[in-house]
């Protein structure tokens, strides 16, 4: 009898003891999530969800099936850059150009770039001071152009075209013997040209480069392509260049401030002997 | 021995309890008192708040970019130390700390960062109106002899961990 007590009272014991540790264990897990409240344990929040998206995304059949060339985008060589190919430049262009001028990676150069801007903006704002403003009072020998990503969605394309050589056409009247190279707008991530409601896809991209590159060709201007680090095999920006898809952190605004270095460096040249400097945007060359 | 079984079982349930720790009393690392001494120059500001506080953006430190970017030209002659945290222009989340310096007061490199922010705010109100908010609620403090300026995902933070070195 008193055996029989006692295996009862162990069992019991046994049984308390077991609820305890679940409820301990219960406890341990439910720790995690008053930590997302902490500064840094949102961050991470944050990362995870935008990985967890990325990881889980399939790039769209067209996107993969309408890019031709094979790319060997994880062997690319940046360029060094020379702060002296960037002597007697100015940049015009949205954020993206804007992100080079914050980052410091084009000493010399003069940068007219506003977060936003759109190339119909450049001549005309609605203000005292647009930005074409900016490039009176001093001499520029080349002057880079960066426009495209915030027009993808524009239903008439030629008008963006139209605006940009306009503009082109302005600056080479402020600075008679300017060499103008047109940067080819860079790809979106495969994510954020699929969800895209604002035009901003790569197949936009492929569309208006097509068309920049026709107006270089044109007016006498350089057309710059993206360099090969800036594109997948699916046409896309690589996952990692971009953390909302389009914005270029510092390493891929340093590939890219390398790339401008050479082509500025090799239009020294040009600009020095005004090789395009009487080409209008009719594609008239002039003596 | 039945009544020693509880008790030593209850005991036991105590003991698991202590062990374990309340939520308030997690891993979290408390942001006013894990710092001893306010930072004393431009560089260490920066690392205490870009360690401290959220950023949903991918954010560079950036030498020697914050007197531009805040408008001060180099004629002006500020020789303060300073200090840039900035991110992709995707958002406007940016730390700047300038060291008040000469011409350069408190009051003075208040109204350029006011400037600054002015001009984000015009910039991001068409282009990426979600962001807003951040801007809305940006911290302009002054810490000892330096003047900070945050912009990020969670400017309460930010407000609550300047406020224990102003």
């Amino acid at each position: 009898m008193e055996n029989a007590k006692l295996r009862h009272g162990l069992a019991i014991a046994v049984l308390i003891v077991l609820t305890a540790a679940v409820l301990a264990a219960l406890a341990q897990t439910r720790r995690a999530f008053p930590a997302a409240e902490t500064p840094a344990a949102v961050s991470e929040t944050v990362t995870e969800t935008a990985d967890d998206v990325r990881e889980t995304y399939s790039a769209p059949a067209e996107a993969q099936t309408e890019w031709m060339p094979p790319i060997e985008y994880d062997e690319y060589t940046p360029s060094e850059i020379d702060a002296q190919s960037f002597r007697d430049t100015v940049v015009l262009g949205n954020s993206q150009a804007q992100a080079l001028q914050n980052f410091g990676l084009m000493q010399n150069a003069d940068f007219v770039t506003r977060i936003g801007l759109s190339i119909h903006k450049v001549l005309s704002d609605g203000t005292a001071t647009p930005p074409i403003a900016s490039l009176y009072g001093k001499q520029y020998r080349k002057a880079v152009f960066v426009f495209g990503e915030n027009e993808l969605g524009w239903p008439y394309p030629k008008n963006f075209i139209s605006h940009y050589k306009k503009v082109i056409d302005k600056v080479r009247e402020i600075n008679p013997g300017v060499a103008v190279y047109c940067q080819a707008i860079f790809p979106v991530s495969a994510e954020s040209s699929a969800k895209s409601t604002t035009g901003i896809t790569n197949e936009n991209v492929r569309k208006f480069n097509a068309m920049i590159e026709e107006m270089c060709g044109e007016i006498g201007a350089t057309f710059m392509p993206y360099a090969s680090a800036f594109v997948d095999p699916t046409g896309a920006l690589p996952q990692g260049a971009a953390f909302d898809g389009v914005h270029f952190g510092y390493d891929y605004c340093k590939i890219w401030a390398g790339d401008l270095s050479a082509y500025l460096a090799g239009g020294d040249d040009t600009a020095a002997s005004g090789a395009d400097t009487a080409t209008t945007s009719e594609g008239v060359t002039e003596p | 021995m039945r009544k020693i079984a509880v008790l030593l079982s209850l005991l036991i349930v105590l003991g698991f309890a202590a062990c374990g720790k309340t939520p308030a009393q997690t891993d979290t690392p408390d942001m006013q008192t894990s710092v001893s001494a306010a930072p004393q120059s431009a560089d260490a500001w920066l690392d205490l708040l870009s360690a401290q506080l959220p950023f949903d953006d991918s954010m560079t430190a950036v030498p020697d970019r914050a007197a531009a970017l805040y408008g001060i030209l180099d004629e002006d002659g500020y020789t303060g130390s300073s200090a840039l945290y900035i991110s992709t222009m995707a958002t406007p989340e940016e730390i700047a700390v300038f060291e008040i310096d000469g011409a350069f007061s408190a009051e003075k490199l208040t109204e350029l960062a006011e400037a600054r922010l002015a001009r984000q705010k015009e910039s991001y109100a068409s282009y990426a109106p979600e962001q807003m908010p951040k801007l809305d609620s940006a911290v302009i403090r002054t810490c000892g002899n330096f003047v900070i300026v945050c912009v990020c995902a969670d400017n309460a933070a930010a407000e609550t961990l300047l406020a224990s070195y102003a």
